[in-house]
Order: structure tokens, then sequence, then C-alpha cells
């Protein structure tokens, strides 16, 4: 039989991030979830800690301490050094054992999701998924006034509503934190923290998975770098050809334009995973987005929900894009961008007086597979 | 007791509202007015289907599919069987509803247990990645917390199952930034991705006859499943607030347009400065 942990409100305090890291780099989340972080110790005067699981790791202790952490735990071990749920999260379960946090955040990553899944059910506490704004506050729920409540704002249903979330009762409140939803903080060298280490608490049947090759996907470009960004979804298969050359070319007449792909049409060899755009791809923010053939799936949304301007051409007028676009042309692709494509290059030669200077070198879109 | 001493398999598979047609209507609660809505197999749990049934293919044995959920979803369960699994369970009990995820996958990590009380130890139990009406993607590996098993996420395809082998279970997961192979032995907790796996057309044989179409119900006093953390009021985590995302981030105000109103829209984009300079 399960027990519940029995911690109460005042059995626990800080608020913990768990680092993601691979290749001896940190995972962009966690500079994000360390500002978040910081923002939610500092409103209750909590310390935030840092948990750095892995093998050869210690290194970005003092990267995590420069980004807001006031302590990071380095739980360095050879037997951590892949990713896997057992060994990371057996650790993570005994820190919190012996230090009952308030909150726990990871990233809602392919990594950190199901390690905080595996968290949340060794802990018997709650979890909300892919955040994409968390605040604590006192709330009322069911007429009762709750202290200190992690409000955890998250899309739901399939994006078309927002949920606040909280875990009255169960502590630790943990959540994941949609990448690219909360702002890192500027590094400070100046920073001082503690670095404690913590030895790995593992069983021996947690070793039981056990990684083989690892395969990387080369990155060419880096769509984060983009000012405009020309996707395209399965939208295009009916005649991908013509349709492929046109987003290239158009994608070439944007200052700074990268192509970028949904990812079915990646799986289905349209594209290179690099030009991915989504949860599993890059998660981007341009001045300009533009879809052709996006039908929006909620992967891909939170991917570019946060793009300046964003522009779809859909033949579905009830396409989940179109509640994300400014401007939504209902038509089909293969009919309208060859015209897009002809009435930016009538504007540019009618307007050919100089533009706003582009920012850095402009950069041609690399060519598709195949 | 009908021990089988074959390759077995659990599925958990859910019947989800369909939310990928337009309006969803929300009750002041929070929640999905589900009568208003028609329901649908969960999408990705068909890679999860599916990966049973590629191993079964393999492998031979039985495939249990295993659902939570009101007495209707025994439709999903019959979905299944058109496809080629072989005995089925419906957990189903009003205790249960409105249980979060942590509720719901100890729930049904006991009705595995159960299972194997009938049959004998599972070899692998699939999950999908996440359901479409909660998106959370944590059931998966919070059964495979409860069951103490090893967990692999996000498995595209399965490379062999060698018995001889110490860790029979060999296939290729996603992992941050490319792709793995990996091996863990059996029994294990497997999270298909939909990546590769489509489901089977259904056989018709089965489509015509319905009778070989076997399930047990399942009670959570059945499955010694009485724990306070179940159930709306047991749950951990409460929706406190549910709004429509008109008000929310990424949520625009759309202007349609025609294509008479390119000429327009690429004069806005211009304006913008957008374009590089230069023919």
């Amino acid at each position: 039989m399960v027990e519940l942990n029995g911690w109460g409100m005042d059995d626990v305090t800080g608020v913990y991030v768990v680092a993601e890291h691979s290749f001896g780099q940190l995972a962009d989340v966690t500079p994000e979830l360390v500002g978040i972080g910081r923002d939610l110790a500092d409103e209750q005067k909590e310390k935030l800690t840092v948990l750095l699981l892995g093998h050869k790791v210690r290194h970005h202790a003092k990267e995590l301490i420069e980004y807001g952490a006031d302590r990071v735990v380095v739980c360095d071990d050879p037997r951590l050094k892949d990713w896997v749920c057992e060994p990371h999260g057996r650790t993570i379960g005994a820190f919190c054992r012996k230090e009952p946090p308030r909150s726990i955040l990871l990233g809602a990553t392919t990594a950190s999701n199901p390690l905080a899944s595996w968290i949340a059910a060794d802990l018997v506490t709650g979890l909300a998924s892919v955040c994409t704004d968390l605040r604590i506050s006192d709330v009322e729920y069911r007429r009762v006034i709750l202290k200190k409540q992690l409000l955890q704002k998250r899309p739901d249903f399939n994006a078309i509503y927002f949920s606040t979330i909280i875990t009255p009762e169960f502590y630790p409140q943990m959540a994941t934190a949609r990448p690219g939803a909360f702002l890192a903080k500027a590094r400070d060298p100046t920073r001082k923290g503690e670095i404690v280490d913590f030895a790995a608490v593992i069983h021996e049947q947690d070793f039981n998975v056990e990684i083989e090759h690892v395969e990387l996907v080369e990155k060419h470009v880096d769509m984060k770098l983009a000012r405009s960004i020309v996707t395209f979804g399965m939208g295009i298969k009916t005649n991908p050809r013509p349709a492929l050359k046109a987003v290239e070319e158009l994608a070439a007449e944007f200052d700074n334009g990268m192509v970028g792909a949904t990812r079915m049409a990646v799986e289905q060899g349209f594209m290179t995973h690099d030009h991915q755009v989504g949860l599993t791809g890059t998660v981007v923010r341009p001045d300009a987005y533009l879809t052709f053939g996006v039908k929006g799936a909620v992967q891909h949304i939170v991917g570019m929900m946060g793009s300046k301007y964003v522009f779809a051409c859909n033949i579905d007028k009830g396409a989940p894009i179109v509640n994300y676009a400014d401007d939504v042309l209902v038509a089909d692709l293969h009919d309208m961008l060859p015209r897009v494509l002809a009435e930016v290059r009538a504007w540019k030669a009618k307007n050919a007086a100089p533009a706003p200077a582009p920012k850095g070198e402009a950069k041609v879109a690399a060519s598709a597979k195949g | 007791m009908p021990y089988f001493r074959g390759f077995k398999q659990v599925v958990l598979v859910k019947q989800v509202p369909d939310l990928t047609a337009g309006h969803v209507p929300i009750k002041p609660d929070g929640t999905i007015d589900r009568s208003k809505v028609r329901p649908m197999f969960n999408p990705s749990d068909l890679a999860a289907l599916e990966a049973a049934l590629d191993l079964k293919d393999r492998m031979g044995g039985m495939v249990f599919p295993l659902s939570m959920g009101p007495p209707d979803a025994e439709q999903v369960l019959r979905d299944c069987y058109r496809c080629g699994t072989d005995f089925h369970y419906l957990l189903t009990d009003r205790r249960l509803g409105g249980s979060d995820t942590l509720g719901t996958s100890y729930a049904l990590a006991q009705a595995v247990r159960y299972i194997e009380a009938q049959w004998g130890p599972v070899d692998v139990v699939h999950a999908g990645i996440k359901a479409l009406d909660g998106e959370t993607g944590q059931v998966g590996p919070q059964v495979a917390r409860w069951l103490e098993r090893p967990c692999i996420p996000y498995a595209e395809q399965v490379l062999d199952i060698d018995l001889a082998h110490p860790k029979p279970y060999h296939a290729e997961i996603i992992i941050t930034g490319g792709a793995a192979t990996v091996r863990a032995p059996l029994p294990c907790v497997v999270i298909d991705a939909p990546t590769k796996y489509t489901v089977r057309t259904p056989y018709a044989s089965r489509l015509l006859h319905t009778e070989g179409f076997k399930m047990e119900m399942l009670n959570i006093d059945q499955i010694d499943c009485v724990v306070p953390f179940i159930g709306v009021d047991g749950s951990p985590t409460k929706v406190w607030k549910s709004e429509p995302q008109t008000s929310a981030e990424g949520f625009r105000q759309t202007r349609i347009i025609t294509p008479e109103q390119i000429p327009a829209l690429v004069d806005k984009w211009g304006k913008l400065g957008l374009f590089k300079a230069g023919a």
C-alpha cells in the first residue's frame, strides 16, 4: 500500500530546479527554470536550489549560480552518465526526502518530462505539465483561503483553453515548464552561491535501462537566429516539389529568412530535422512567422507562439493555427505560394529604395533534403 | 486460473473527447462537458497499440488492452479487438472519476497486477506518449514507477526481442537532439512514440465476428486500489481556473484575408522591414 508523504506547509521550504544537460551543455530550458525559480524563491524569501546530476557535470555548477541559484547540489557519478529515469529519479527522490522542498521545477522536454512524472509518483504528489506561467499567491478555492499556492498555468484541452492548476495539501508542488516560456536572467559572474555534494542513491535494479548507440542529428542551421521563418506543413504533400521550391525562394527574399517545417513534414523527408519548429524541434520567436499548409498541432504552436507576427495560409478555416495567426489566408497554398512570391518580388522591385539595414548577415535558407 | 505461459503484453488505451474538431464545451467547473463531444480513441495510444501488435507478430502470445473510464470506454477496447488483441480489461468505477495522473497511474498499475494474477507475469506494458484531453504525458512513467519496472520513454520502433540476452528488449528511442538504441530487461514499461508506428487496418474477420470480443470489467475493490489520492477530491492537482485562450499568450485577433488582398499584405510585410535589401 502506498502512503502519502505527509508533508505539510511547514515541513517544506525552498524551490528546487532539476538541471537538464546533454553532451556537456546545459539545456536551454535550464537557465529559464533558474530564472523563474529565482522569482518564486524571492517571493517567499526562500532559497533556490538546483539539483545537478550526471557524470562530469560539476563545471555547470558555477554557471547555474551565475544564473541565479543560491545552492547547487551536485551528484557526479559515472552511473548517471545516461539520462535514464530510475537512477536520476531515485537520487532526486532521496534528496527531497532529506530536505523536502516547497516546489520542484523541471523542463517540459523529451528528457525531463518522464523524469518529472516518475519523481511525482515517487514522492506521491501532483505535477502540472507544460506550464507557461508560474506564480505564488494566496488563492480562494472552495471558499477556503489557501496560503502560498503555486499557480500553474498551462494550455489544456488541445491548446484551446488555459487552466490554472493548484496543488493544495500535497507537497512538493511540482511543475514542468514549457521551453521558451520563461526568460533566463543575465549571468552575473560575481554572484556567490553554495556548491554541495550529494552521493547518488541508486538501487541495483535502476540500471536496467541501458543506452547503447547515440546518434545525434547534426544541426546545420540554427532556427533561433532567424528573423523571419517560412514554415510549411503537410499541406504541401499534394504537390510537394514546386511548393518546396517556392517556400525556399520566399524565405530567401526575407531578411535573415529561414525555412521551417512541422514534425510531420520532417518525418516525411521534406526537410531535415534542424529545420523543425516545435516542442521536439526548435522553439523560435522570430519577428515574422509565415506558415503554409500548417494545421497547428499543439506541439507546433508552443514552438512558435512567441513570434511577433504570424501569417497562416491554410485551406481549412477551422485549423488551430488560425487562432494563433494575425493574418489568415484561407486558400490552397499551391495557388497562393507563387502569388505571394511574385508579389513580394514586385514589391521589392517597386520599393527599390534602401530597405532598413539588415541585422547581421542575411542567411539563405538551407536547401531541402533529397 | 487461465495461466498463460507465452509472451504477454498490456497496452494502456484511453477514450478521449474528440477535441480535434473545433469548439470544446466547457462546464463552469473547468472540465469538458463530455455529453456534448464525440468520444474517440486517444491518437497517441494507437502507436502503443501498434507497438504491442508488432511485438505480438514477432513473439506470439497475448495482448491485453486496459482502459480506465466510463462504461462507454468499451468502444476503444472493441477498436483494439478489431486490430488483433486478445482479452480486454475495463477499469470503471465512480470513485475514480476525476482522478488526476497520480491516481490514474496507480489504478492502472494495480490493474496490471490484477491481470498478472490472472495470466502470469506481463512482459511489456505499453503506453502512449500522452492523452489528447490532458496533454500531460505523465501516466506511462508513473505506471513504471508504481510497478518498479524500467521505463523506456519514447520508443520509436522495436529492433528485436532476444530472449537469450539478459536485456531482451532492444529498441530505437528518441532522445534530446537525436536518437539512440536502448536495451532493457523484461518486464518493462515502454512509452511508444507515434513517429514510426501507424496502426494497422482492422481485420475483416474481427469486424464480422464481434462475438470473439472478451472483456472483464474491474472496480477498485477488485484491484486493491482504495487509496486516498484518487477521484476528484483525492487528486493532488485541482483546476483552480479555466479560461479560453482568447485572453492568453499566443492567441491573436485573427484577420481573414482573401487572395485579392495579397498585395496589401505584402505591402504590410515590406513596411515592417522584413525583406532582405536588394533585389
